[in-house]
């Protein structure tokens, strides 16, 4: 009886725990997104505060009056003391304030308001896009350089993915520019009129990483490939197809995710330049004029924003690897 | 003798990476940037300062190979000055963060354990910092410049190497030769110098390589932004940036930095990428495009073998000149040389073997499981009536299916560790035999059952690695079970186990046998572990077939030297302890270092010349088979099956009251 | 008074118990075994002993003293205790020659350089080609190593080695070789040792006593023929039932139960051989 009741107890525990791994792990990386959110908060406004000279100044040129300095001053709150006014930051930002323009008093979330969901398009697409397609060269390429034969398409691929994934984004886009803008005249180069026009930024944005992610996933895929379940898999004479897509790819989507985590983080900073380049209506553009006119009231309130979108993609990335791979949520400091 | 042997590695670094077209490439391009960069402003300095109103904005021309600049400056000149500052700076910012993350990584390992903690979480938070929100926020703390992109860049990189270095040297402040260290009292300055830092630092600098040609790129994209290097100084991206406005106009202007960004970064990297190369010694499995000589042929190989017990038309598995190759270097390399042994139905053979006796690359050349770039040759290779050499994987996926199936090794390994027991289970019978999923389960719950499994249905929702060793085994052999097999490879099957599991997935894989009615060839080093269980044993040494007996046989007294030699110095529970163990010097030998004649010759106490010389061929023998120019006679026996005759203590069993068959006359044992 | 005393230790990671208020004694020149399956917290409490691991409760006294804590007893506690590890490819430094390991210990027993004839001494113990200590290890085999780690240990002199698994990665030729060298030293040096391992036939070969572990608890200890012949307790019986009986029992078990095996004893082909076919057959090839 009492072998029943223990064998009892450990089936209902071990299935609490099978989920409680995972909320545990949720819940650590959930903390480690709050502190670094909370980090990138606190250090935007004490960056800002603790530069030297007179911001709205810098802002507004050195031949601006001084009334129009100090009134400025007055109205974004900057010469009270620091503490209040970092009160005033925070309780801004819980109420979706990212404080205003040094130059012309506006609210940085007015200014961002339309240019935001411009930019998670651009994004996002690139990111799904790089994702989708590089993975997926990554697997074909490794079938056909498994074992000896395909040598020549091996160094064929690693030389072209290797140099893509070497070239900056901005640097795509230029060429890219180049060609379409002076050359062959087919796609748009500049501004968002719709459809077509995702296409060169996207592309541009998204190229680089497509290639780096083919590489990691070619070797990635190839690991697996060698690996005994793999061969168990084989053994039981299963068609290839079921073996490669059931067996190889979410055990090399783990790898995949793990080691390219980072690039979405860049390919979300890289968008900046991106839009720059194609003068796409995004967040990016502002900040590149804001950066320009140095008014860091701007770039702050922008740079939150980024952070914020790095952020949740890497929590993002994080949940996905623990959903793959059901290990990860028991490794410690994961 | 430290320093010596330390300037020894790094020549040796150096030759074979120039050994190499690539690395030599790499290495000269590199080289050519850093003299670039020291000598180019020397040379051309006045060139791209040289304001010309006379000449502004002008595009390609003979004169200026990129054109000019708003103020007339030549800016190809100005593109090849800009070398020194933008590899400049990315060099420093790369040294800065490996110095640091060495630092942050390194040192908690010698700390204590919740310094590593601490440390890791740090590192952790860190990295999630975006890089480009760091550039900012520096850029606004100390206004653009220079310094400002070397800070942010070596802020952004130092929690990168510092993951790196915490990895790398949590790997070695786990291992045992660090505890050792410790043990003896070795001092912590000299742990760190002469054990954690000489075994990380390989990867470190290839690791350091590859980031300078990352942090070129990522300079460069901080200066076209703006934040980076200011005006008069000038480095590629802000060449380029401003460029871009005109860039409809003046392509030329754009493409000169971009062509020197992309082409000096790629340098860097693809010299980190040679030197990763260069140094991994690993034999390379890489054949050459053309043909190999010398693949071992099954004609030549083969002979007409005396087929052995159990032998007839209706042998479920023949095997006959069996051999497996490996490509190395120019020639190649047979761990499994001309192997030749049968199974007939419901019989269990046990192939027994050390490290280098070829044991598992046989059991898996069977089920054509062995390992690209290996090669299987053979005189036949027959299963159930069907000619294996002869189909493809399709048509062994129809013709055998499961009727030959393989529980591997390391149940941790062979279980698909994303996926379900059930979905691994079941999905032999939903292929094979078009099962419906409840039919297919219902299959799977009684595989499950029938190998003693508690809860099967809730093993079924559960993953590989909530499962303990022995119950993933149980899994394995289920598994096989489920296609109805004619017969059964386990390879190594209770290796990883726990000692007091091991007998019971033992008996699991007997009582499958006889359940399924299939034969089973298993694969293992300990003799002792599967004498209980076998009707045959196949010995391996280096290879080679060399003895091929039955369970009473092996009782009775094996005929191969080693064979005798191995029950001789493997401890029972009732070995006499006041006497030293027998032992074999010298060790298994390498498939490469195998020469001519007999391999266990160098080990044997009774090789003559001719064991050195020819290889025996595997003739029969007492009911067996046998591959021995001198093969141990059985002792008398008194009818029953006794236990040994003690031997003279620290030697092997044909030395003392054996006879020795003297075959050919007897030329005297090798000194 | 005991070389060894372990006074009631307990380790504790987290929630899980490894060892379990564990006590026992070794003398001067004995060999206890120490056996267990896995997760038994052998190992475990083999680093609790040695110094690597610092148990939650209880202590550890080796030869009168008091209970180790300070530097300053490490360093005596190193003259007095040392460890060879399970696996030998992993327990020696990559990046350094076996000589320079060997002089790196002998510096710590006697301060000043020692003299390659120490070195060489220390090899020739434990029966390695004193050309060994220009290779690096990764140039020798798995025994070559283990013995290379048995010497290293030596060298500060200690009298009390722990084994933990030596043998258990080695391949069955070699493992001899091993256990006769441990067998060799302790009657030389009078060395006590501590042999861990899961194989009780290899523990009752070299050792006096046997301490049995499950679950971090010691459930049986005593002389070791007592407790093979008459085991008291559960898991020690289950023990010894997994260990494979000698050869000859077992294929005259197999003949007995297995038709098949039985079969192709008496059929088959090629029955019973004289020298002189054996012969005639050779040379016929």
């Amino acid at each position: 009886m009492t072998v029943l009741a223990g064998q009892a107890e450990r089936f209902t525990s071990e299935h609490l725990s099978a989920i409680g791994h995972w909320a545990k792990f949720l819940v650590r990386r959930l903390i480690r997104f709050v502190v670094s959110l909370a980090v990138v908060a606190a250090g935007a406004f004490f960056v800002l505060h603790l530069a030297g000279g007179n911001p709205v100044r810098a802002a507004l040129g050195p031949t601006a009056p001084e009334s129009i300095v100090r009134l400025r001053t007055r109205q974004l709150g900057l010469d009270d003391p620091l503490f209040t006014q970092f009160l005033r930051y925070l309780d801004g930002l819980v109420h979706g304030q990212l404080g205003s323009s040094f130059i012309t008093g506006e609210a940085v979330s007015t200014l961002v308001r339309y240019t935001v969901p411009n930019t998670l398009a651009l994004v996002g697409l690139a990111l799904a896009v790089s994702l989708v397609l590089g993975v997926l060269f990554g697997l074909v390429l490794a079938i056909a350089t498994h074992g000896t034969s395909g040598h020549l398409t091996e160094t064929a691929f690693t030389g072209v993915t290797g140099f893509l994934a070497a070239v900056p984004e901005y640097l795509v886009a230029v060429a890219l520019v180049v060609v379409f803008g002076l050359v062959w005249k087919v796609l748009p180069v500049a501004g968002d009129s719709g459809g077509s026009s995702f296409i060169l930024p996207v592309l541009a944005l998204a190229a680089p990483s497509t290639a780096f992610i083919a590489r990691v996933a070619r070797v990635e895929a190839l690991r697996v490939m060698s690996e005994d379940y793999v061969r168990a898999a084989r053994a039981k004479r299963l068609p290839p197809r079921l073996v490669y897509l059931r067996h190889v790819l979410p055990n090399m989507l783990t790898g995949v995710f793990t080691l390219t985590g980072l690039s979405f983080a860049t390919m979300i900073a890289s968008s900046v330049l991106v839009e720059d380049v194609f003068d796409w209506p995004g967040m990016g553009n502002q900040l590149v004029s804001a950066i320009g006119s140095q008014d860091y009231g701007v770039v702050q309130g922008i740079a939150l924003v980024y952070a914020a979108m790095i952020l949740v993609a890497t929590f993002a990335v994080d949940a996905a690897i623990a959903l793959l791979d059901p290990r990860t949520t028991l490794m410690e400091g994961g | 003798m430290e320093p010596a042997q330390g300037a020894q590695r790094r020549r040796r670094w150096g030759r074979e990476l120039l050994r190499t077209p690539a690395g030599a490439l790499a290495a000269s391009l590199t080289s050519a940037l850093v003299v670039l960069a020291i000598f180019g402003p020397l040379v051309w300095g006045h060139d791209a300062s040289h304001e010309n109103f006379h000449a502004l904005n002008q595009g390609v021309s003979s004169a200026h190979l990129l054109g000019t600049d708003s103020l007339g400056r030549d800016i190809f000149a100005r593109v090849l000055v800009a070398t020194r500052l933008s590899i400049g700076l990315a060099a420093i910012a790369t040294t800065i963060a490996a110095v640091a993350g060495c630092v942050l990584g390194g040192l908690p390992v010698l700390l204590s354990r919740r310094w590593q903690r601490l440390a890791s979480s740090v590192i952790l938070t860190w990295m999630s910092f975006p890089v480009l929100v760091l550039a900012l926020f520096v850029a606004i703390l100390l206004g653009p410049g220079a310094r400002t992109a070397v800070v942010a860049l070596a802020l952004t990189m130092t929690p990168q190497f510092a993951r790196l270095v915490q990895t790398l040297a949590a790997a070695v402040g786990g291992s045992d030769y660090l505890a050792a260290a410790r043990l003896l009292g070795v001092s912590r300055r000299r742990q760190l110098t002469r054990y954690v830092l000489p075994n990380i630092a390989e990867p470190v600098i290839l690791n350091v390589t590859l980031s300078v040609g990352g942090a070129l790129l990522a300079l460069s994209t901080l200066s076209f932004l703006g934040l980076g290097v200011q005006p008069p100084s000038y480095d590629w991206g802000q060449l380029l940036g401003n460029a871009l406005s005109s860039i409809y106009v003046a392509p030329a202007a754009a493409i000169g930095p971009a062509v020197a960004v992309v082409v000096a970064g790629l340098a860097f990297s693809f010299l980190g990428e040679q030197l990763a190369t260069s140094v991994r010694e690993r034999t390379t499995f890489r054949s050459s495009h053309r043909q190999l000589s010398g693949l071992p042929s099954p004609a030549a190989n083969a002979r007409a073998g005396i087929e052995g017990p159990g032998a007839s038309k209706e042998s479920l598995l023949e095997v006959d000149g069996l051999s497996v190759s490996f490509p190395m270097g120019d020639s190649w390399v047979s761990p499994v040389r001309d192997v030749s042994f049968s199974v007939a139905g419901h019989e269990i053979v046990g192939i027994v073997g050390e490290s280098g006796s070829g044991k598992t690359l046989t059991a898996l050349a069977l089920g054509n499981l062995v390992p690209r770039p290996g090669a299987v040759a053979a005189a036949r290779l027959r299963f159930d009536g069907k000619d294996l050499l002869e189909l493809d994987d399709r048509a062994l996926r129809e013709q055998v299916g499961t009727d030959m199936a393989v529980v591997f090794q390391d149940s941790a390994s062979a279980l698909n560790p994303a996926l379900r027991i059930g979905t691994q289970l079941t999905e032999v019978v939903r292929v094979h035999k078009r099962a419906t999923r409840s039919v297919a389960r219902r299959a799977a719950l009684e595989a499950l059952s029938a190998v003693q499994i508690s809860w099967p249905a809730k093993r079924l929702r559960q993953f590989p690695h909530q499962l303990s060793g022995g119950m993933r085994q149980r899994v394995a052999i289920a598994m096989a079970r489920m296609g109805e097999p004619k017969l059964v490879i386990a390879d190594e099957p209770t290796s990883a186990l726990d000692v007091l599991v091991q007998k019971d997935i033992l008996d699991v894989l007997r009582a499958t046998c006889s359940d399924t009615g299939s034969a089973a060839l298993i694969v293992t080093h300990d003799i002792s572990v599967i004498a209980p269980i076998c009707d045959r044993i196949l010995v391996m040494y280096a290879g080679r077939l060399v003895e091929d007996l039955r369970i009473g046989q092996l009782a009775r007294g094996p005929g191969h030297p080693y064979t005798c030699a191995l029950l001789e110095s493997l401890p029972d529970l009732e070995t006499e302890t006041g006497v030293a163990l027998a032992t074999i010097p010298g060790r298994p030998p390498a498939p490469a270092e195998v020469g001519e004649g007999c391999a266990f010759a160098p080990r044997c106490r009774y090789a003559t010349d001719r064991c050195y010389e020819e290889v025996p061929p595997l003739v029969a023998h007492q009911g067996g088979r046998l591959a021995c120019w001198h093969p141990c006679e059985p002792e008398e026996v008194d009818g029953s099956l006794g236990t040994r005759a003690s031997t003279i203590p620290g030697e092997s069993c044909h030395s003392g009251t054996l006879k020795k068959a003297a075959l050919d006359g007897g030329t005297g044992v090798r000194q | 008074m005991s070389l060894l005393e372990v006074a009631d230790v307990t380790v504790r990671f987290g929630s899980l118990t490894a060892v379990d208020h564990v006590s026992m004694r070794l003398e001067r020149g004995g060999v206890l075994g120490l056996v267990g399956g896995s997760g038994s917290g052998k190992s475990t409490l083999a680093r609790v002993i040695v110094g690597l691991q610092r148990p939650t409760a209880g202590s550890v006294r080796l030869d009168a003293s008091a209970a180790i804590t300070s530097k300053g007893d490490r360093k005596a506690r190193a003259r007095t205790v040392q460890m060879v590890f399970q696996d030998p490819y992993r327990s020696l430094n990559p990046r350094m020659t076996i000589g320079e390991m060997l002089e790196e210990a002998l510096r710590l027993r006697s301060g000043d350089g020692p003299a390659d004839s120490e070195r060489d001494r220390l090899l020739d113990l434990v029966h390695l080609d004193p050309a060994v200590a220009d290779s690096y290890p990764h140039a020798l085999s798995g025994g070559m190593r283990q013995r290379a780690a048995i010497a290293r240990a030596l060298a500060v002199e200690p009298r009390l080695l722990v084994a933990d698994e030596i043998t258990a990665s080695l391949d069955a030729s070699v493992q001899g070789a091993v256990l006769n060298l441990l067998r060799e030293l302790r009657s030389e040096l009078g060395l006590a040792l501590l042999f861990i391992s899961h194989n009780l036939a290899t523990v009752r070969y070299i050792s006096d006593e046997i301490a049995v572990m499950h679950n971090g608890r010691i459930v049986e200890i005593g002389a070791i023929d007592k407790i093979i012949d008459d085991p008291q307790n559960e898991y020690t019986r289950r023990l010894l039932d997994a260990v494979p009986p000698p050869i000859e029992r077992a294929a005259a078990a197999i003949m007995r139960s297995r038709p098949s095996a039985r079969a192709a004893e008496s059929t088959g082909p090629a029955a019973e051989m004289s020298i002189d076919a054996i012969r005639t057959s050779k040379e016929a090839n």
